[in-house]
């Protein structure tokens, strides 16, 4: 009945040591915590170098040398912890920036706004009654929380 | 800035244009943002090593006998994923991350149902009106997600259903078109140069 | 302090024990209590089950450890489904826990055991790939330029199924399932708004009221939420697992804390009452 298994043993330590902060703050769910924030730090490290490999390293074995610049850039990513050469960080990190908004912004315009306006401006006579209703009511629920993001000035 | 501004709008010209130039340049640029965030992955723990190691050091308080085993935790887990050469498809690395990892981050989203319970019970009180309509649509839509009453009473499914296309729908389709001018200008202002916060300061 | 006053201040640990015991009881004992499936879940069944024998399914599994107890049964009925259609799946993982939930996934679908499917022909795992929209811009714009090995590291041109898929006009549909808001509406903006292709996304029920207009305007066909949806995969699959056990769990503490919720507010009315009494 009981298990054997040292596996499951830990397992259920490590649960019942999680939820005890329910009840309130104590030394077990400390040590749960840290083991947690420590394991995860490794995880990254290990999927971190793993990407690296698979997306990096096989490239340039593959002849495409270029991608060494990208190596150096990822490298310059750690002095923001120097005191002195801190500002090489700024070169990786706006590449990042302009990637992460370029690939957001080009499509957020038609999601978030295009389609939704689009929805919304549409007719709202329907088949029945309800969904008449259900329309206008879309539309006034739209309308007051838009009316959140607008400033007024005083 | 220069480079945000190039990479952004060659990210912004692979969707608007057709040029073959654009896309394959865009397909490298990928290609560059894949391998430097799998090296961004890797500053947290350099900033764990740096801060915990300081409190070991320095032994202020006795929480530096969890930063040690904090550490130590890094260390292993980094080790048994590294050291195989498999990453994380060895059998070593799973097991430790379904015995140690995979339980402790369950059961700490799992214990958010805990902490809602006893918000629910504290702040769902009619106090006034905007309370009430808080009050209302909670209990509503607890019930109508709740699998035994909408068994015996469809009402309660149907009205969590009107609830969520109706009322939940149109509230967050404004939010949804605010949010999205707001990223979007966002992203124009941080590719002309004129949002910078994101180089830091010193 | 009066008998009102004492219900609107309940001790934390009495109302955590309660919740507590009120999970325990149904997981000890199941009763089978009875389920009515949602729309948004049988809209992701019937997207499914709509496309042809043979169409590519592009995959991401968007979750770790935390999003498993509740988004792993959704993603192992759906697989079954999957399977089931003889669908092809490319599956990959935007958040870098997911590659560790694929043996978990894998080991309760049995898919070579189960559909008779082999590794390479009918699926694929191509890992974790950093970069979240980066990554699925990548996949969907050139994945040979992106991807040169799978998550075993076994070479892409050694693959039959990855051969002659160059991107986003390979796949036929796209799913996701996820915890990251980011994730989420990564792949309606890459997917469906970038390269125009049908998708269905699952996430944690506390993400729907923010995905939701995404589903009303058409860019989302089916959405899974949280264990509810998940429950109502595996009734629709045929396939009951852990979140239809985890139903009666749901009704039993939901009940309880709608019963906590309704005390608080008598007993909020009867001390307001009782103190304009005394004045």
């Amino acid at each position: 009945m009981v298990s054997s298994d040292l596996a499951v043993w830990i397992a259920a330590f490590y649960t019942i040591a999680a939820t005890s902060y329910a009840f309130r703050d104590n030394i077990v769910f400390k040590f749960s915590e840290n083991t947690l924030i420590g394991a995860a730090a490794g995880h990254l490290i290990v999927m971190g170098i793993k990407n690296i490999r698979d997306f990096g390293w096989s490239h340039i074995m593959q002849g495409e040398i270029i991608y060494f610049i990208v190596f150096i850039l990822g490298i310059m990513l750690y002095f923001r912890f120097h005191r002195e050469y801190y500002w090489l960080y700024r070169y990786p990190i706006a590449f990042l920036v302009g990637n992460g908004v370029g690939i957001s912004t080009r499509a957020a315009i038609h999601s978030d706004f295009i389609l939704q306006v689009d929805e919304t401006a549409a007719p709202w006579t329907a088949a029945t009654g309800m969904d008449t209703l259900d329309n206008i009511l879309i539309f006034i629920g739209c309308i007051t929380a838009l009316s959140y993001f607008i400033f007024t000035f005083e | 800035m220069a480079i945000t501004f190039i990479v952004g709008v060659i990210a912004i010209g692979d969707y608007y244009t057709t040029l073959t130039a654009v896309k394959d340049t865009f397909t490298v640029i990928k290609n560059w943002g894949v391998v430097l965030n799998a090296f961004a992955l890797g500053l947290g723990a350099v900033n764990l090593f740096r801060v915990h190691g300081r409190r070991i050091s320095e032994r202020k308080t006795s929480d530096w006998m969890f930063s040690t085993w904090l550490l130590f935790m890094l260390v292993v887990f980094a080790a048994v994923g590294l050291g195989t050469g498999k990453f994380e498809t060895s059998n070593q690395y799973q097991w430790i991350y379904n015995t140690i990892y995979l339980p402790i981050t369950s059961t700490m989203y799992s214990s958010l149902c805990f902490y809602m319970s006893y918000g629910a019970y504290k702040i769902l009180r009619a106090r006034n009106i905007d309370a009430f309509l808080l009050f209302f649509t909670a209990v509503f839509v607890i019930l109508g997600n709740t699998p035994i009453f909408p068994a015996y009473v469809p009402g309660f499914f149907h009205f969590r259903e009107w609830i969520f296309k109706v009322l939940v729908g149109g509230g967050y389709r404004g939010i949804r078109i605010g949010i999205g001018i707001g990223a979007v200008v966002l992203g124009i202002r941080t590719l002309l140069g004129l949002e910078s916060g994101y180089l830091g300061r010193r | 302090m009066s008998a009102w006053e004492k219900l609107t201040a309940l001790p934390r640990e009495i109302v955590l024990a309660l919740v507590l015991i009120a999970m325990i009881i149904p997981t000890l004992k199941p009763l089978g209590l009875p389920l009515m499936i949602g729309t948004m879940s049988k809209d992701w069944y019937n997207t499914v089950d709509a496309q042809p024998e043979g169409s590519i399914v592009l995959f991401d599994i968007g979750f770790g450890g935390g999003g498993y107890p509740s988004l792993g049964p959704a993603t192992i009925a759906s697989f079954h489904q999957f399977f089931e259609k003889n669908l092809k799946l490319i599956i990959m993982a935007t958040q870098v826990e997911g590659s560790m939930m694929y043996p978990l996934i894998m080991e309760a679908v049995k898919p070579e055991t189960n559909y008779g499917v082999v590794y390479g022909e009918d699926y694929v795992f191509i890992g974790y790939i950093a970069g979240t929209q980066t990554a699925m811009a990548g996949v969907l714009g050139n994945l040979p330029a992106i991807v040169s090995v799978d998550y075993k590291g076994t070479p892409i041109g050694q693959i039959p199924l990855l051969k002659d898929v160059k991107g986003a006009d390979d796949f036929d549909l796209v799913a996701y399932i996820t915890t990251s808001g980011d994730v989420s509406e990564g792949w309606v903006y890459q997917a469906y708004s970038a390269y125009k292709k049908d998708v269905v996304g699952g996430f944690l029920s506390m993400m729907t009221p923010t995905m939701k207009p995404y589903y009303d305007t058409g860019q989302l066909l089916g959405v899974l939420d949280g264990v509810k949806g998940a429950a109502d995969m595996e009734f629709l699959t045929k396939h009951p697992g852990d979140a239809i056990k985890s139903s009666d769990v749901l009704s039993f503490s939901q009940t309880l804390v709608v019963i906590f919720i309704i005390i608080g507010n008598i007993a909020y009315f009867g001390a307001k009452g009782a103190k304009r009494e005394d004045s």
